[in-house]
């Protein structure tokens, strides 16, 4: 029962209370001087944490963070360059690769269709036949 | 962007880590961690919670660091000292005192009291932010508000106690 009308005085700092709680509230501190002085005391310490909100970094904190971000930034745009320049040398070959399988798949299909041969193997240029090894006499 | 909210990111890293050189680590880490993120961003929240977060995120991750190195959580001593020895501290209501006494919470309490008393976030912000239920918020907030008070009051009855301690020996010398 005694901790209550702390918890309501607690309360009351930080959010509306009923019309009822209120009331008691009221009575509380009425009948109590040291439920009174607990709230001054609240109120007192609550605005001595008030003054604490004004701290402040040192005055070359921005600049060090600009640095930073500046870094940052430089060593992203390293990576970028090192995989562009990669991409600019395999690029010719990936190219030509491309253009080699486009010529050979329709010349390997026409020459199985020619063979009459399976398509898909003929497309692949994969073996049809079985090659069986001679015995040896 | 950095001019803007480079306030708001420091009142939140150095609330959770306190003055020390992580803290401004932190800080330019949660800046570079915008700049990555920024095409993942949908603007679900404004620019002004989503930095929030990742800035409370990167204090509780290094909190947990500093834990796993079983150093000590305050990472400003003379802060301690001063919010410690009555000796050195006669106003008990001073920035460093109360500093002193946030790096004793636990780091969720801290949290929220970061968030909500320090910085000033309505508690369905500071919700938001730590994607917790607004009735965690509100019962982090209260046990937070509760281990300030009774640490703040036991350093200002000691304060008295040495006060009166040194009074009557001079009066006795």
């Amino acid at each position: 029962m005694k901790r209550k009308p702390h918890k309501l005085l607690y309360r009351s700092l930080d959010k509306d209370l009923s019309p009822e709680e209120a009331v008691r509230l009221v009575d509380a501190l009425d009948n109590s001087l040291d439920l009174e002085q607990e709230k001054h005391q609240l109120l007192s310490l609550r605005a001595d944490l008030g003054t604490l909100g004004n701290e402040q970094f040192s005055d070359h904190f921005s600049d060090s963070v600009m640095d930073k971000v500046i870094r940052m930034q430089f060593a992203e745009n390293d990576k970028v360059s090192r995989f562009s320049s990669l991409s600019v040398v395999f690029r010719p070959i990936a190219l030509a690769a491309l253009v080699t399988i486009a010529a050979l798949v329709p010349f390997n299909m026409y020459i199985g269709y020619e063979l009459e041969e399976n398509r898909t193997e003929a497309m692949l240029a994969l073996a049809t036949d079985v090659i069986l090894l001679e015995e040896m006499p | 962007m950095v001019e803007r909210y480079k306030s708001q990111v420091a009142a939140t890293v150095i609330g959770m880590l306190g003055h020390c050189p992580e803290s401004e680590d932190v800080g330019q880490e949660v800046f570079i961690r915008f700049y990555k993120g920024l095409k993942s961003f949908k603007g679900n929240s404004t620019v002004g919670t989503y930095i929030t977060r990742i800035a409370m995120n990167l204090s509780l991750n290094e909190l947990k660091r500093r834990q796993r190195e079983q150093r000590t959580q305050l990472t400003d001593p003379a802060a301690l000292d001063r919010a410690v020895d009555p000796a050195r501290n006669t106003n008990f209501e001073t920035k460093q005192s109360i500093r002193g006494a946030l790096m004793k919470l636990v780091s969720e309490q801290r949290a929220v009291v970061v968030l909500r008393l320090v910085k000033g976030h309505s508690t369905k912000e500071t919700a938001e932010i730590l994607k917790v239920p607004l009735g965690t918020v509100l019962s982090r907030l209260a046990r937070g508000q509760q281990t300030l008070r009774d640490y703040l009051t036991t350093i200002e009855e000691g304060g008295a106690h040495e006060t009166e301690t040194a009074q009557a020996s001079v009066s006795v010398s």
